[in-house]
Order: structure tokens, then sequence, then C-alpha cells
């Protein structure tokens, strides 16, 4: 939200209707943030990249897109919203961002038990006790010229505090690194369904989506079902022609 | 015995399953699809073949499984019956639909699939066996009539569903695949056709 919507706390958006130019042109990039992050070190570069590519990965396997651009976080600026997103649409010639988000806590403190996640479609509240991890890691898909948000595919991940204070650092880090696991995989799960339901969507509600070819396309000459049952009549023929 | 001597006389269907494997180990390798693919700019440049090699490219497993069951059912039958139509429908019906493609599509960058050669197998099988004197005529008649409904209605009515597919379904292959078979077999057998047309026009 602080990235699309700076210094807004509750954005009214008032989206257009996307024109979806098939197949899709996607980029995928990591949400930057505003000052340190209280994650540890967990999610480094190399994670994020990698992160990144796994998502991309699922993107690719969809009919519908023609191509994914991992964009590095350095094209990204803080706060930069949708001129930020228009100038990667120009540089990598992406009609669809993927932004993914990433947010994690560690209730370590005993007077902190609750957490609120700000997220495109509203808070998230968490409760906590002490020593709890929550990981919550976040992809929504937009299209840039609209501003309309495609679809949103959250990974959630508690865990529940097992440290004592001979081993609190070690065990911390130690459900940090699962909950990103967690919330990872959980991410994708949601993603695969949310790319399916997209697909069927946009199928079912032209008047929400509308949909062109690009001007040079892929085209293919392909039978039906309809006409395996030709061929099988025209077995069928020849064999009882054969037999006389 | 007389089995062994059947078998000795049954035709291999060569050329039907040497395009079958081709078409799979194109499937199989990226290099070779790109190399086989139709591609306009490519053409452009001077890679004529890939008029004719795109028919054997294809760009999912069900658009392959799909179209190389109809082509490999339909080749053994022409092949077996007909070796020599075979080769020059199948030359004639994958040069026409890369032509067509090339001169009338130009928004079509790239292109791949063998439902064009299929469909013009299809419709020579059926004409040869509606020109037939056997009671199986109208098996064959009833066949080439609903091939030429579907044909027709894919032209008029087909709206693509781009979400779903990897590329664009193009019905226009099957309609030119439809006429490189009627001019083919009017070429190869004009006075069965005549009658056929005549029988036609004398149904009420």
């Amino acid at each position: 939200v602080d990235f699309l919507y700076p210094n807004v706390r509750e954005p009214v958006i008032a989206p257009g209707t996307p024109e979806l130019k098939l197949p899709l042109r996607v980029g995928i990039a990591f949400v930057p943030t505003l000052g340190a992050r209280h994650d540890g070190g967990i999610l480094t570069e190399k994670r994020r990249a990698e992160l990144l590519s796994e998502v991309a990965a699922h993107f690719r396997k969809s009919p519908f897109v023609r191509s994914i651009e991992v964009i590095p976080s350095a094209y990204l600026r803080p706060r930069g919203g949708f001129a930020n997103l228009n100038q990667l649409r120009t540089m990598y010639g992406v009609d669809v961002i993927a932004l993914v988000s990433y947010d994690q806590t560690q209730f370590t403190d005993q007077g902190l038990l609750s957490l609120t996640y700000w997220t495109i479609v509203g808070a998230y509240v968490v409760k906590g006790q002490k020593n709890d991890t929550h990981t919550m890691l976040d992809t929504v898909v937009y299209d840039i010229a609209s501003q309309k948000l495609l679809f949103r595919a959250p990974g959630v991940s508690q865990i529940k505090g097992s440290a004592t204070l001979v081993n609190q650092s070690e065990q911390l880090r130690t459900d940090a690194e699962v909950g990103v696991k967690q919330a990872t995989t959980e991410m994708i799960k949601n993603l695969d369904t949310q790319l399916v339901e997209f697909r069927a969507k946009v199928k079912e509600r032209p008047e929400e989506y509308r949909v062109v070819r690009t001007e040079g396309y892929r085209g293919g000459g392909m039978l039906g079902d309809v006409m395996l049952l030709f061929a099988a009549a025209l077995a069928t023929a020849a064999w009882l022609r054969r037999r006389g | 015995m007389a089995t062994t001597a059947r078998m000795m006389r049954m035709r291999v269907p060569i050329c039907t399953l040497t395009v079958a494997l081709t078409a799979g180990v194109v499937f199989a390798v990226p290099t070779l699809e790109a190399l086989f693919v139709y591609n306009r700019e490519a053409i452009a440049h001077g890679e004529l073949w890939r008029i004719v090699t795109g028919n054997a490219v294809h760009f999912s497993a069900a658009h392959f499984a799909l179209d190389l069951a109809g082509f490999v059912v339909g080749g053994i039958l022409l092949e077996a019956a007909r070796p020599r139509v075979w080769t020059i429908l199948c030359i004639a019906s994958a040069a026409a639909v890369g032509a067509l493609l090339y001169l009338a599509q130009p928004h079509v960058i790239v292109y791949g699939g063998l439902s064009g050669v299929v469909t013009a197998v299809f419709i020579y099988l059926s004409l040869q066996g509606a020109t037939s004197h056997t009671i199986y005529r109208w098996v064959y008649i009833t066949i080439l009539v609903a091939l030429f409904a579907k044909s027709i209605a894919e032209l008029v009515v087909f709206q693509p569903d781009l979400m779903s597919s990897a590329f664009v379904p193009l019905p226009q292959v099957h309609a030119v695949g439809a006429a490189v078979a009627f001019l083919v077999f009017a070429g190869t057998r004009a006075p069965q056709l005549t009658a056929l047309l005549s029988s036609a026009r004398r149904a009420p």
C-alpha cells in the first residue's frame, strides 16, 4: 500500500477498465521498503531473486502469458507509486506487474501482542504471544495502464514460539527461516489458484476486462475433438469396405 | 500361411510414420522447432522451407496429440490406398496453408500445426468413398457434408478463447486444406467428381 499509494492511509481507488493485450507481457518485482527491515536478514537479495524466479515460473505456465521479466529491486523507488510502474512499463515493455511484498515479525517483546499488516485489500491483524513468528508474503498483480488490481495471492505463516532464554536467538532465526518457507509455499499455491480463477473471471466478465490480441501473434492449426470422431468414422468405414 | 501372405501384401505407411516421427522430434527438441516453425520474418529473409515445415510444429501437448492422432489415422488410410496422392496432397496442402498465411494473414507472425493437412486428407478420403460404388457410399457422403458444415461453422461463428490457449487457433487453415483436397481430387479423379456433383444436384 505504501509503495502504490504513498501518504494515503486508506486509498480510494477508482481504476479504469483494463485492456489486456494477449498474450500478456508481465513484469515481476519486490516492493521496496523505507528504512531497515526487522527480519534478521533472512530474505537476502539472493533469496529474493530465487523467490521471484519461482513466482515467474508459475506465471510462465499460463497460456495467456507471453513473457515475464524479473525486474531488479534497484529499478523501484520506495513510495514510487504508479509513476514508477509506468517508467518500468516503458523500460521493460510490460503491461502487467506482479509486486511481491514481504513482512515478518517476531514477538520478542512481552508487551507487543498484536500487529497490523496493511495489505492492498485492507488491514490484516495478527495476534501473537511471546516468541511467535509471523510471516506474510503477498503478490499483487496490477494492470499498469488502468491501475486495476487483477488478482492477489497472499501467503501467511504463524509459528508458535518454543524458544527458551538459552536458545532464544538461534530458535528465532530458525523460526524466521521456516516462516519464510511456509509463507512462500502457501503464496505459490494461492498464486496457481488465482491464475486459474483470473482466466475464468476474464472470460465471464467481458464488461470488466477488454481482451484484445497483440498486433503480431502466434497462430495454430489445431484439430478439435470432433475431428477425432471423423477420424474414427473414416477408419470404421474403411474397415467395413475392406471386409466387403 | 494365409495370414503371413496377407501381412506381406500390406503396405507399411512409411511416409505417414516419417512425418509423424518428424513432428514428434520437432516437438521434443526446441532447437528444431525454431528451425522448422513458420516465422513470417524469417520467410521474408529467404527461409522459404518454413512455409511447408511450419505444419510439423506444435505448441502444446494437446495441440500435438490431437493433430497427430488425426494425421496418423487419415495418413495411414490414404497412403495404403493411394500413396502417390498422399504425397501430392500433403505437400500441396502444407504449402497452401503456409502461402495463405504469408499472403493473407500478416498479423500471424508465427504458426504451427498439422490440422490443415489433416483436413485435406479427411476431405480427400471422404470424396473418394463418396464416389465409390459400395453400400458405404452414403456413410462417406455424410462425413463429407459434416466436414464441410464444420469448416464453414468454424469460419463464421468461431470465437477463439485467447485466455486458454498458447496460440490463436486459425480455422482458416482447415478451409484451405478442404479446398486443396477438392482440387487434387478434381485433378486425379475428375469423372468421379463430376458424377458426385451431378448426383448431388439430382438429390431432392
